[in-house]
């Protein structure tokens, strides 16, 4: 998957689980404020990344830093070159 | 009606959420759908011996536990005489292949030692073993009034390793294995899908120590109203909640009955099957994502249960608490496995004598499938078919094999009074599915939280923190601290523990 791919699968994806605005779907979209999802809508964030890629995320560090869109963006592109690179 | 707090469900966390609320000086009603509270816990009698249903005995309220503290706490303990472990009140665990069995000491340093002198080839496995379980008790906020709430490793412990997989790597020998797995009917998680954190939780405070309560599950639940009524909750019986009610603005206002009636209140706790809550909220409240988690969330296993009693002292032959291992181990997530095949716990209650004849009570559990009486699912109480009945005394006929089996001298001196399937637990415990714990606390699924997005909205029950006594009360704690605050609520508990 390109990352631009990898940016279009979270973002259909999302918009599809959290009923989200197409629209408002921009990298620098903060999750909270324009978004308006919460911090309990985090576990579901995972889950559905989880989903959408097969993968198993335990970062939780890194989860818990997110803020805008373009975070899960870059946290997802990362963690497919490690997988890349690693298999 | 007007309340500061509503709770839903007045089973063991809907009672305990509701008395910490009034406690704190909120006025709370308690909702409960059955004509009285705590209906799975409460016992029944059959020809003139009580049987324990829904509780026979708890890790972690013993005295100086935070159980107990809990339980003194919300004025409950003053009401219940708490009986805690000695050597005469253990479990067993008993294997099918040799003669071999193993008696679990009290104490968990104790256990350390009984594990090295039972298989001293595992000395170092057993160290890692005992202290992984502290370490997890040590990181649960409410087991330990001083851990941080905030970094629990949710991801970590959800993807962790299994139960079954931890030993597998660490032993080969399948007593051990057997003897550390055991327990995971406690919870109802087969050892392949067991986490370490979640068995901790359960077995920390269980291995500590067991404590039974005079009078069983009905005197648990007497004490639970009387302190109930002392901290001034108003208890609706008979009293279903059809749904949730919203303002124009959006903002929770309360919970509606079938006959139009609502009770008013700005934040609720619901203690029923998180799945049974999407059932009576408005349908986009939660977004899709949260909905499907929820209404898939996967079940612990069923059970047929077998009353039972014995012309033979059982306490003098085995003790307290029974588990009969079968030749292949504690996996009990494969129904198709014939319940000989199956785990088996036997609680010995006690003793009663009627007419002058020496009867002791017990009750025999295997774990089950919903699955397995499908075909009868649509039938009626008391109306069931030839068919079933026929299934069931053959279920029945067989356990009773089944003990024999491990204790030959039992041959014609134990007998059923009573027997109960999926279908009676699906007719009498709160779960939708006949589930004995309600949803499975196992690796790769993310049961719900105490708080939901909603405010005002919070869940507390077994398919939130853990089943039984204590999962139960910690799962109330948690979800009054959203309401009272986390540290006011730990701080009231440490206070509590200082003064008294
Ligand atoms: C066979 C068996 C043996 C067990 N043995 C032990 C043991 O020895 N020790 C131990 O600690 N634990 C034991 N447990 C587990 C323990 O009984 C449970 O974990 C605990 O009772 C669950 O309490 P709860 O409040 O979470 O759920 P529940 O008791 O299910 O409470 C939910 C309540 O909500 C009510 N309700 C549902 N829908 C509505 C609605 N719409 N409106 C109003 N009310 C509603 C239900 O009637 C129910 O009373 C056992 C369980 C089983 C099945």
């Amino acid at each position: 998957m390109t990352d631009d791919e990898i940016i279009d699968t979270i973002n259909r994806a999302l918009v599809k689980e959290f009923e989200l605005d197409k629209k408002k779907m921009l990298s620098d979209a903060h999750l909270f404020d324009t978004l308006e999802l919460d911090s309990l809508d985090m576990v579901d964030m995972v889950i559905v990344l989880e989903n959408a890629f097969k993968f198993k995320i335990t970062e939780e560090k890194e989860i818990r830093e997110i803020r805008t869109l373009g975070d899960i963006h870059n946290f997802v592109i990362k963690k497919s070159n490690e997988i890349r690179k690693g298999s | 009606m007007t309340y500061d707090c509503a709770v839903i469900g007045a089973g063991l966390s809907g009672l305990a959420s509701a008395i910490i609320l009034s406690k704190n000086g909120l006025k709370t009603a308690l909702i409960e759908k059955s004509s009285r509270t705590a209906p799975l816990v409460r016992g029944f009698k059959r020809e003139g011996h009580y049987f324990d249903t829904g509780f026979h005995h708890a890790g972690g309220i013993n005295e100086g536990s935070t159980g107990r503290l809990m339980l003194d706490y919300l004025g409950i303990s003053q009401h219940l005489n708490v009986v805690s472990s000695n050597s005469n009140y253990t479990d067993m665990v008993r294997f099918r292949d040799s003669s071999f069995e193993f008696r679990f000491p009290v104490g968990i340093k104790q256990l350390k030692d009984r594990l090295e002198q039972f298989f001293p080839g595992d000395i170092n496995f057993i160290n890692r073993y005992i202290n992984e379980i502290n370490r997890q008790c040590s990181l649960l906020p409410f087991l330990n009034l001083n851990a941080d709430i905030k970094t629990m490793n949710i991801l970590e412990n959800v993807h962790g390793n299994s139960l079954a997989d931890f030993l597998s790597h660490n032993t080969d020998n399948p007593y051990l294995q057997s003897v550390l797995t055991i327990h995971s009917l406690l919870n109802g998680v087969p050892p392949g899908e067991q986490g370490l954190n979640n068995y901790a939780y359960i077995v920390g405070p269980y291995y500590e120590s067991v404590s039974y309560i005079e009078g069983g599950g009905s005197a648990l639940v007497a004490a639970y109203e009387k302190a109930a009524k002392e901290n001034g909750v108003d208890i609706f019986l008979n009293r279903e909640a059809q749904k949730l009610i919203f303002s124009s603005s959006g903002e929770l206002k309360g919970t509606g009955f079938k006959d139009g009636a609502e009770i008013n209140a700005k934040n609720i706790i619901s203690t029923i099957h998180p799945s049974q809550l999407m059932n009576i909220v408005p349908e986009n409240l939660f977004r899709p994502s949260y909905n499907k988690r929820i209404k898939t969330l996967d079940e612990t296993p069923s059970a047929f249960i077998l009353y039972g009693t014995s012309e033979i002292d059982l306490k003098r032959l085995i003790g307290s608490n029974l588990y009969l291992v079968p030749a292949d181990g504690n996996n009990f997530g494969d129904f198709s496995n014939p319940i000989e095949n199956r785990p088996i716990n036997i609680i010995i209650s006690n003793a009663d004598k009627k007419e002058n004849i020496f009867q002791c009570i017990f009750i025999m559990i295997c774990p089950a499938s919903i699955n397995e009486v499908e075909q009868w699912g649509n039938s009626i109480r008391g109306k069931r078919p030839q068919g079933y009945l026929e299934f069931k005394d053959n279920i029945c006929r067989r356990m009773l094999d089944y003990f024999v089996s491990y204790y030959p001298e039992l041959k014609g001196k134990i007998h059923a009074v009573d027997f109960s399937t999926p279908l009676t637990l699906k007719d009498y415990s709160g779960s939708p599915f006949g589930s004995m714990y309600g949803a499975k606390h196992r690796i790769e699924q993310y049961n719900p939280f105490p708080m939901t997005s909603i405010k005002g909205l919070y869940l507390a029950g077994q398919s939130i923190v853990a089943p039984g006594l204590l999962g139960t009360l910690i799962s109330a704690f948690l979800a009054c601290g959203n309401i009272l605050g986390h540290d006011y609520l730990r701080g009231a508990l440490k206070v509590w523990n200082q003064e008294e």
